[in-house]
């Protein structure tokens, strides 16, 4: 049965290391007139300006569905949450989700897409990370928790860019671009971004995965960093066989998903004359139809992995065969 | 182009009805107020060893650790009999 999307109410989730400017942020979202009321769900009551019944204090309760199965860990405290709140429904508009500089984003994604209660009221609109530019490569150096949170963003707000000499922001930027190549970077100074250009962007809609080209800044980056994160891309502009690729596809989600924190990807399937997008968190891989190819639009494959140390060769080889020009049924044998 | 059924598409919500009255049967059971939340998830699992589907319950009682009750069918399959029965 089709969601009813028009129902659900939309979720933004704010994270980002300390003192990035994450509360700043959410008191501009609070303050600023905009025309949408928000419910907020922080983690320090007190840093917020603002005092109504609205906002909701939370303890980041993980809930580990199926035995510590990092896949089937949703956050209970928010379910708890979501529930009340949308017995309110009618205050609001969409609901904020500040998490705390030290939290694991995926938990957080995954009471989206698992919990059904939650996906019947709310949808996941995006994922949006804070970053201090002026101490974002030395949090990124000691902090696995700051690089997941880059690796998980739709969006991310580079802020404090005033801080930085140009050359620094480039090599920031850089960086962030090797942890995660499909985010939205925005610069800001005390986070001075149009909040038309973090809320409402649907960055988990099928219909606008990779809206945002890939950006890999120097292709076959420079690894003077060992980042635990990582990630890459895979291109053919050869049409590919669904009969290869989608068995193909559930079998990488399903070996290598505890490492795989987000990946996304449009297939130009042979005969098929709509672009086919798939998208996953872990191991929570969902794929459709999307729209026609346009006239003239180079008919181009690309997946976009962004992991933990993922075999990018063995998963690369998988996928050249399952192009359909490839006689062999050895993809699955990854 | 005759397309394949799509193994990857976006789940529907498992029977809402149905989860409705698994929450009724959970309340009676347990004797459990408003105030709790009930969740009822339907899991279904890609990892090795994780059941292929398997309904989740969860009893949320605020300041106490989640309670869990597994039940090894989908949410369409749960009786009222595959729930611990309250005193």
């Amino acid at each position: 049965m089709p969601l009813e999307t028009s129902q659900q109410m939309p979720v933004t989730v704010l994270t980002g290391y300390l003192g990035a400017g994450k509360t700043t942020l959410l008191n501009r979202i609070l303050s600023e007139q905009h025309g949408k009321r928000y419910a907020v769900i922080v983690n320090e009551f007190g840093e917020v300006g603002i005092d109504n019944d609205l906002i909701v204090d939370t303890d980041e309760e993980v809930f580990e569905m199926n035995n510590g199965c990092i896949c089937c860990t949703v956050r209970g405290d928010l379910i708890r949450i979501i529930e009340s709140l949308m017995r309110r429904r009618d205050r609001f508009d969409a609901i904020l989700i500040e998490t705390t500089g030290l939290a694991d984003p995926a938990p957080v994604a995954q009471t989206f897409f698992v919990d059904d209660d939650v996906r019947q009221k709310t949808k996941l609109d995006a994922i949006v990370t804070v970053a201090d530019a002026k101490h974002l490569l030395g949090e990124l150096d000691h902090a696995h928790e700051a690089q997941e949170q880059l690796a998980f963003a739709d969006i991310v707000i580079l802020n404090k860019t005033d801080l930085v000499a140009p050359a620094e922001l480039k090599a920031v930027e850089a960086r962030i671009r090797r942890i995660n190549p499909t985010a939205a970077i925005k610069h800001s100074i005390r986070c001075n971004v149009p909040l038309d250009e973090v809320l409402d962007r649907g960055a988990f809609d099928l219909n606008r995965v990779l809206e945002v080209e890939p950006d890999f800044l120097d292709a076959e980056h420079e690894h003077e960093h060992d980042d635990h994160v990582t990630s890459f891309s895979l291109v053919t502009e050869a049409a590919i066989d669904p009969r290869k690729f989608l068995p193909w596809i559930q079998m990488i989600t399903q070996k290598f998903g505890i490492d795989m924190l987000r990946m996304k990807g449009i297939l130009a399937f042979k005969g098929d004359e709509d672009r086919f997008v798939v998208q996953a968190v872990h191991m929570l891989l969902e794929g459709d139809h999307q729209r026609p190819w346009k006239d003239g639009e180079k008919r181009v494959s690309r997946l976009v992995f962004i992991g933990r140390n993922l075999p990018k060769g063995l998963i690369e080889d998988g996928f050249l065969k399952c192009r359909a020009d490839v006689e062999s049924v050895e993809a699955l044998n990854a | 182009m005759n397309r394949l059924a799509n193994p990857l598409a976006p789940r529907g919500l498992a029977l809402p009805e149905k989860t409705r009255q698994i929450k009724v049967w959970v309340r009676k059971a347990g004797g459990l107020d408003d105030d709790i939340v009930v969740s009822v998830t339907e899991l279904v699992c890609r990892k090795d060893g994780c059941p292929d589907i398997e309904t989740v319950i969860g009893i949320m009682r605020p300041g106490e650790k989640i309670e869990t009750i597994r039940v090894r069918k989908a949410i369409a399959d749960v009786t009222s009999h595959d729930l611990p029965q309250g005193e």
